[in-house]
């Protein structure tokens, strides 16, 4: 899949091609099912049978806890895996940093964003991706991420974070009301009687609040674009900037069909919907500057071949 | 490798470079112009101004994607690849790709990972092998893991596994006389055992007719039994039953075995932990051993039977009075019920027709069955 999609990407008349290899990624897998989760759903399945369900409970917990920072430098290795198997000329990439320090950086911030009930995620993500894009080389160039500002990146994300918190809030007022009106209007009902008009009111209920969906589509849309035009801004490579024609509308659009294959399909089109989103990103990037003069100036750089194991394990997308 | 003199016998054969453009890897600028020729030991490449002349032998050549008849292009290079650059070869000619495919078939598949079939077919045959091992053979990869267990162990987890049903199912009933009663009961079957193991038998106010042998010797009955039982040794037989399954280590089997496929799975999804296994067990509720498994215990337990004066008829004495009892059958055929978990079979009975007589004695007196089949009653004795 990666070797047909990255081959379709073509970069001065110049199709970029993955080296990568099924045996690597295969490996990779089994070595982390082995030696990093096998213990850890060994200590939660037979801490559960000896010590009981809350002993299961904690332990997965502190498990889920430990995947925060582990789900970060998976993601990091992961891309240091791809662009080290992604060439261009004949020339590889990679990342110069280290995928603990960024799986480290991954897991506080988590905490931080917990704590601030999502409000710092935007911060979070331009904090991941100053690190990603000033730790990339592609074919020999190195990537430097200049500090973008924040203009409109909060805005957005307020829109989508009090769309999802209004509509976890209306449900949960919606269900509220509607046992509240059951007891009201019927107050000598049975067990079973209650549970089929709480039924029968439910549809009420799902008229007021499925329509928040396509709202929470297009405020994560709206924010996603703008993410998007921010670090596309903040990227260069060389004195190449660029800059993205994505717009809202279009990547919601993109959003709805991609579930809808997605799901209807049972994920069996998945990588359909994958390869959509390639195509829409790669076709909204636009390049301002001689790339051929920066690629031709730059030379081969000697990076670390690094493993996709983790990043297998944890399906850090589907590429 | 370089070229030699072939070179010129490659002219002579009447085959045709092809134009193609070539990358060292090191510089990133323009490719350089060159030939190409698809010949029988490899690619020959060339470049115009004759600085590089090389040969790419096929089973070294990798492709950016599967060559097609039609028009594309395609992008060569020599495996395996280097950290920091690595020389390429883009093509688009039409009669280069169709020599290149015939001359090196493989380039038409997804090429690149050499072993890719190898390795998918030695994993089947590999699942293949152990499945008809361990469906065929006598190994027993469960029961075996279960033995290596130690009985502490799986006290342990039966505590947990049962404190779970008991959650789900209801309360334990625990009236004094009716405990004493059940502790006797327990106690006549149980004599007569070599290891001298304890089992924990107890009675869970639930109405569905049945039994359960949980791992560590624990057994649960519910109130359904009791009721429906017409003599103690109806309750004789299902407990000794059940006994014959603990001594048989069918549920630390039963357990492996999930905890086995379970673990493989959330391995594979990530997915989720303890408490899913912990239902698991509880499935033991609604376990249907194999027919293996029921004739096992059935045979085990007629000498517990035996050694505790109860008629073999006992085995199967609930679950004929089902067959009979509209109502009763409904009640065991439910689900975790009696008939659901254990179909009584014709087999079953046969062979208990065909036990050797013996004296038998009631394992209970009347008083003490009524106070066993009062065990639940709120405020019983």
């Amino acid at each position: 899949m990666r070797r047909r999609l990255w081959s379709s990407v073509v970069v001065l008349d110049e199709p970029l091609v993955y080296t990568g290899t099924g045996r690597e990624l295969l490996v990779g897998f089994a070595v982390v099912a082995v030696a990093l989760v096998l213990p850890l759903v060994l200590l939660v399945n037979i801490g559960a049978l000896l010590w009981g369900l809350q002993f299961a409970l904690t332990a997965k917990i502190l498990v889920f806890a430990a995947f925060v920072p582990l789900a970060g430098l998976a993601a990091y290795s992961a891309r240091r895996y791809r662009l080290s198997r992604t060439m261009w000329r004949g020339r590889t990439g990679g990342m110069t940093g280290s995928a603990l320090g960024f799986g480290w950086l991954s897991g506080w911030t988590a905490v931080f964003v917990l704590l601030s009930f999502g409000w710092l995620l935007p911060s979070r993500h331009l904090t991941l991706m100053r690190r990603l894009a000033d730790q990339t080389v592609l074919a020999g160039c190195p990537t430097i991420f200049e500090q973008p500002p924040r203009a409109g990146l909060y805005g957005r994300y307020a829109l989508l974070w009090l769309a999802i918190v209004g509509s976890v809030c209306l449900l949960f007022v919606g269900f509220g009301w509607i046992a509240h009106s059951v007891v009201r209007d019927q107050p000598g009902l049975t067990a079973a009687e209650a549970g089929e008009l709480f039924r029968q009111r439910l549809p009420w209920l799902l008229a007021v609040v499925v329509p928040c969906l396509p709202l929470m589509v297009l405020g994560y849309a709206a924010y996603t674009v703008r993410k998007l035009r921010l670090m596309t801004a903040a990227t260069r490579l060389g004195d190449v900037r660029f800059a993205t024609t994505a717009t809202t509308l279009a990547y919601a659009r993109l959003l709805l069909t991609n579930l809808m294959i997605t799901y209807v399909t049972l994920t069996a089109l998945r990588p359909v919907a994958e390869a959509r989103r390639l195509k829409f990103l790669v076709e909204q990037l636009v390049v301002h500057g001689d790339l051929s003069a920066v690629l031709e100036r730059s030379a081969p750089y000697a990076l670390d071949r690094g493993a996709d194991g983790l990043g297998q394990f944890f399906d850090v997308d589907l590429f | 490798m370089d070229l030699d003199s072939s070179s010129t016998s490659i002219s002579s054969d009447h085959v045709h470079w092809r134009p193609a453009l070539f990358a060292d890897g090191e510089m990133a600028g323009p490719r350089l112009s060159a030939m190409a020729i698809a010949h029988r030991d490899g690619l020959h490449i060339a470049t115009d101004d004759g600085r590089i002349r090389l040969v790419w032998p096929y089973e070294v050549l990798a492709i950016s994607r599967p060559l097609r008849q039609q028009p594309d292009r395609y992008v060569l290079y020599p495996t395996p690849t280097d950290r920091r650059s690595t020389p390429t070869l883009l093509i688009d000619d039409a009669r280069l790709i169709e020599d290149l495919g015939r001359r090196f078939p493989r380039l038409r598949e997804q090429s690149g990972d050499r072993d890719r079939l190898g390795l998918a077919a030695l994993a089947l045959v590999t699942l293949g092998f152990l499945g008809f091992v361990f469906t065929f053979t006598p190994i027993n990869v469960s029961k075996l893991t279960a033995e290596a267990v130690p009985d502490q162990v799986w006290e342990r987890v039966g505590n947990n596994l049962r404190e779970r049903m008991v959650e789900q199912m209801g309360r334990r009933c625990n009236a004094p006389r009716g405990a004493a009663a059940l502790a006797q009961m327990t106690g006549k079957l149980t004599a007569g055992l070599d290891d001298g193991g304890r089992f924990d038998v107890w009675v869970v106010d639930w109405p569905v007719v049945n039994a359960f042998a949980l791992p560590g010797r624990r057994i649960i009955a519910t109130r359904g039994l009791l009721t429906a039982a017409r003599a103690p040794s109806h309750v004789a037989g299902v407990l000794a039953h059940e006994i014959g399954h603990g001594l048989l280590r069918h549920p630390e089997s039963h357990l492996m075995r999930t905890f086995w496929s379970s673990l493989l799975v959330q391995i594979v999804s990530g997915g989720s932990g303890g408490e899913n296994l912990l239902n698991a067990g509880a499935s033991l509720l609604h376990l249907r051993y194999s027919r293996d498994a029921e004739r096992e215990a059935d045979a085990r337990a007629l000498p517990i039977l035996r050694a505790a004066a109860v008629p073999a008829a006992a085995l199967t004495g609930v679950l004929e009075l089902a067959a009979a009892d509209e109502v009763l059958r409904a009640s065991s055929a439910a689900a975790g019920g009696l008939l659901s978990t254990h179909p009584s079979t014709r087999e079953r009975i046969a062979a208990v027709e065909r036990a050797p007589r013996y004296p038998t004695e009631p394992i209970l007196s009347t008083r003490a069955f009524e106070d066993l089949q009062r065990i639940c009653q709120p405020g019983a004795p």
